[in-house]
């Protein structure tokens, strides 16, 4: 379980130098689905916290791309993955922070 | 100028604001937000970051991306919506035990378990029945009890006493009730004689019972010569029955 920890440690990391390279479009897509995976990871019980500001981040940059801005929109979708895999990772992890 | 003078000018606002919700934030912080009010901190939080500014990596360097100042508007104002929302939880009492859930986390025990299960409900005693004491009484008086007298006498014969020891006793301890003492005679001698000598037997007891330490008051006596009588007095021991003097006893009202 630790090493699962770990290598989603790893990702929060490398992820935004990944995504940077992708289109706002494909972040969006990525976001949507971290979130769905936090959630399947019942992350929204075992980790509120994280689950909510990845929620809101992809509120956030769904808003933004909508109104062209698609560098906040990027950003923010970002920030939404990152939420998320923190919020799975604390979900495994028996919700600690 | 004048666009870029009102731009200036929401910028300062915006930045006043954007402090001001961030010294929320540190207060709520500092009052177990995290543990009372994830979900609500958690959303704030993220509109106060975008408000602050996104931080995005562009050509290998980081830059801050902001928002239109309408959506800086929007987001403040639901940042200030979920702080709200946090504060309130922070509070409240989640689990009704009468302690704030902020007071419960400083306390160290769980803010969304009622502590109230940890308390000792003391049971309500058992009343026991105190089983009263039976204290050695007396026989009860019987209504016709009586005792005897001799041929023409008033006298109370010593076998009676230990009798009317008891009545006395009994009386004492009943202060509620009261005692009607008639005498009676046998048909020997006139009715006028007999009436007072009837009185005297009656007083004879009275007297006895007072000197035993019953009111007088509570004593009522009557006499009635050549009457009532309870055999024919054509034998001695008919007679005899029939010289007496009866308790009545009464309960007073």
């Amino acid at each position: 379980m630790k090493n699962f920890a770990i290598i989603i440690s790893s990702l929060i990391l490398i992820s935004s130098s990944v995504f940077a390279e992708e289109t706002v479009t494909e972040l969006l897509d990525e976001a949507q689905n971290s979130v769905k995976m936090a959630f399947e990871a019942n992350s929204d019980k075992k980790s509120p916290y994280e689950y909510a500001k990845a929620i809101t981040f992809y509120e956030i940059a769904k808003e933004e791309t909508s109104k062209l801005n698609v560098e906040a929109g990027k950003a923010a979708a970002l920030k939404s993955i990152e939420w998320a895999l923190r919020a799975i990772s604390n979900a495994y992890m028996g919700g600690e922070k | 100028m004048r666009a870029f003078l009102i731009t200036l000018a929401i910028s300062a606002v915006s930045f006043a604001s954007v402090n001001e919700l961030d010294d929320k934030l540190k207060k709520l912080y500092s009052l177990h937000a995290l543990e009372c009010a994830p979900e609500e901190l958690g959303k704030a939080e993220s509109y106060i970051e975008t408000l602050k500014g996104l931080k995005i990596k562009e050509d290998g360097e980081i830059k801050k991306v902001s928002v239109s100042d309408i959506d800086k508007l929007i987001y403040e104002n639901k940042a200030r919506i979920y702080l709200a929302k946090a504060e309130k939880k922070v509070f409240s009492d989640i689990d009704n035990d009468g302690t704030p859930c902020y007071k419960e986390i400083e306390d160290g025990t769980n803010p969304f378990v009622s502590d109230k299960r940890y308390v000792k409900v003391k049971k309500p005693e058992k009343v026991t029945k105190v089983k009263k004491e039976k204290k050695p009484e007396f026989k009860p008086l019987k209504t016709h009890a009586r005792i005897h007298f001799e041929f023409d006498s008033a006298k109370v014969k010593k076998e009676y006493l230990p009798y009317l020891n008891v009545i006395s006793r009994y009386l004492k301890t009943h202060k509620n009730l009261k005692v009607k003492i008639i005498g009676y005679t046998d048909s020997i001698g006139p009715k006028s004689y007999n009436n007072k000598l009837a009185l005297r037997r009656a007083k004879a007891v009275k007297n006895y019972l007072i000197k035993m330490g019953v009111n007088p008051n509570r004593i009522e006596i009557v006499g009635k010569g050549k009457e009532d009588y309870l055999f024919d007095n054509k034998t001695k021991l008919n007679r005899f029955t029939n010289r007496r003097a009866e308790f009545f006893v009464m309960e007073t009202k």
